[in-house]
């Protein structure tokens, strides 16, 4: 959810082409071995057409289909999440320490099959 | 499924009572699971940094916060974040000035969840000493405001306010002000910190569009100082001031209803809040660009008191015309590049702030036909001029 504007929340796309991207992330002389480069080739596979998209429901950070958010997978709705908030409010305590559930730092997922997916393992780049 | 974030994963069998005492785990149907374990690596990182912030901890608050952050960012659990903003609130006038966590709520689509940020800033005890003397002084300012007194809360409570210098504010946006912590358990107790970013205006400032250059070159040396005190006063006196009349549950008014005159028809008023009415329920989408507007107002209109404008060391006369010009003119001018924030597809305004500041370019250009005046120049280079200096009349807005 990186390049959406802080204030505003509309969609920003580099001014230089993909290709140039492309160029200056790969450049040789930036990786020390190979499995470095590996996984920036990870990263730009996984990011680079998404941080170039222009289509219509990429544009401003909300609720799909005319949005895009994190916050929700992708197959949630704004009527799941009508649900998600009565499912806090009615565990929510603020009065008691200790049995508070809140939504500060929880990421929400529709459930279809019995897996789901592993979240992306993301490595710092200095510790690789 | 709700996932929290956390370093402990949901098969831990540590701190887990967030995740056990929820009882009700249904909802029209709907069944939800609980797990913790969301960005668990990068919040190992989190924690390793913190620790090591510890042992410079300068007092015995900070110290406690750090475990306290360290202890969320292990088990996911909210109240140990909500110990740690209780113990930042407390740990008054420090040098060095530092919050983490999972913040501001703005990104969420449905206002909820939160983004992570984390900053850590110098106080600026120059700037902080004027910001104190505008608190100090904030009484003497309120009934210089354009209503009557009886729309003034009974006693106005003076709150902390810092200037801070940002070292590094790790977030998708760094704010010019902030007023946190945001839990409402901690605020309702009058607990909470209100500060200015002070060099967030300078690193952010580039060329102007718009300006003739004449403009240009007074708001690159006045933008600093008009922002300081525009900010001051849009954050003190604009959010700070007024108060919502209203009918309790008994019946009774919070109001003198014979003096409280309506301004605009010399009547008593006859509308106010039922006791399970808010601003935020009448107003709805409108409410927040509406209450922003009132406090870039209210900054606005009292950047023109000299009184002020003393607190700000502005007390010579040349610079005192020029300040007051660049206060104005950076609104304007905000006014139109605050048209990036409106989406004509949609027909929806972004941004709270930009809509405000839109309204108010437009009140000035349709109220006065000498004070603002917007020209299409097919050729730019040597720019548009935006107010007019020659037409501005300073001795039209002194009391």
């Amino acid at each position: 959810m990186g390049n959406y504007r802080g204030f505003g929340d509309s969609k920003f796309v580099p001014n230089v082409s993909k290709s140039k991207l492309q160029a200056l992330v790969f450049a040789e002389s930036l990786f020390e071995d190979k499995k470095e480069r590996d996984f920036v080739e990870l990263l730009w596979k996984e990011c680079s057409e998404k941080l170039y998209t222009l289509s219509k429901e990429k544009l401003l950070l909300g609720f799909p289909p005319n949005g895009v958010t994190t916050y929700f997978s992708a197959n949630m709705t704004e009527a799941d999440a009508i649900v998600v908030k009565q499912f806090l409010k009615d565990n929510v305590s603020f009065d008691v320490l200790f049995i508070s559930i809140s939504h500060y730092s929880a990421y929400f997922f529709r459930i279809l099959r019995l897996t789901i997916p592993a979240p992306l393992k993301i490595h710092p780049l200095g510790n690789t | 499924m709700i996932r929290f974030a956390s370093i402990l994963p949901t098969s831990s069998t540590e701190e887990r009572e967030f995740l056990d005492k929820v009882q009700l785990k249904e909802v029209n149907g709907n069944k939800f699971r609980l797990e913790r374990g969301d960005y668990a690596p990068l919040l190992e990182l989190v924690n390793e940094n913190l620790h090591l912030a510890s042992k410079f901890a300068s007092n015995q608050i900070e110290q406690e916060m750090l475990t306290k952050y360290i202890q969320h960012f292990r088990s996911g659990s909210l109240d140990a974040h909500m110990e740690g903003s209780r113990l930042w609130v407390q740990n008054k006038g420090p040098v060095i000035e530092t919050y983490i966590g999972f913040i501001e709520n703005y990104r969420d689509p449905a206002g909820q969840r939160a983004e992570f940020e984390g900053f850590v800033a110098m106080v600026n005890k120059e700037m902080s000493k004027k910001f104190n003397s505008l608190v100090e002084n904030a009484p003497s300012f309120l009934p210089k405001l354009p209503w009557d007194r009886q729309f003034e809360k009974e006693k106005f409570s003076k709150p902390d306010f810092t200037s801070l210098d940002v070292l590094t504010f790790g977030s998708s946006g760094i704010p010019v002000g902030i007023n946190i912590p945001n839990y409402d358990c901690i605020r309702d107790k009058g607990q909470f910190k209100n500060v200015s970013l002070g060099n967030v205006l300078t690193a952010t400032e580039s060329k102007p569009n718009f300006l003739s250059s004449d403009d240009a070159d007074l708001l690159k040396k006045y933008s600093v100082a008009s922002t300081e005190i525009v900010v001051g006063l849009h954050e003190l006196l604009g959010h700070g001031s007024g108060r919502l009349l209203r009918r309790d549950e008994n019946g009774q008014l919070n109001f003198d209803p014979v003096k409280t005159i309506n301004p605009f028809t010399k009547k008593p008023v006859e509308k106010y809040y039922e006791y399970n009415e808010t601003y935020d329920t009448k107003f709805g989408s409108l409410s927040s660009a509406m209450e922003e507007c009132r406090a870039e107002c209210v900054g606005l209109y009292l950047s023109l008191d000299s009184d002020v404008l003393r607190i700000f060391g502005f007390t010579e006369p040349k610079s005192v015309q020029d300040v007051i010009y660049v206060s104005w003119l950076s609104m304007v001018h905000k006014g139109i590049e605050s048209l990036k924030m409106y989406n004509p597809e949609a027909k929806k305004w972004l941004q709270a702030h930009s809509q405000a500041r839109y309204v108010i370019t437009r009140v000035l250009l349709e109220g006065s036909k000498n004070l603002v005046k917007i020209e299409h120049i097919e050729k730019a280079e040597d720019g548009e001029f935006l107010l007019n200096n020659n037409h501005f009349s300073f001795e039209l807005f002194f009391r």
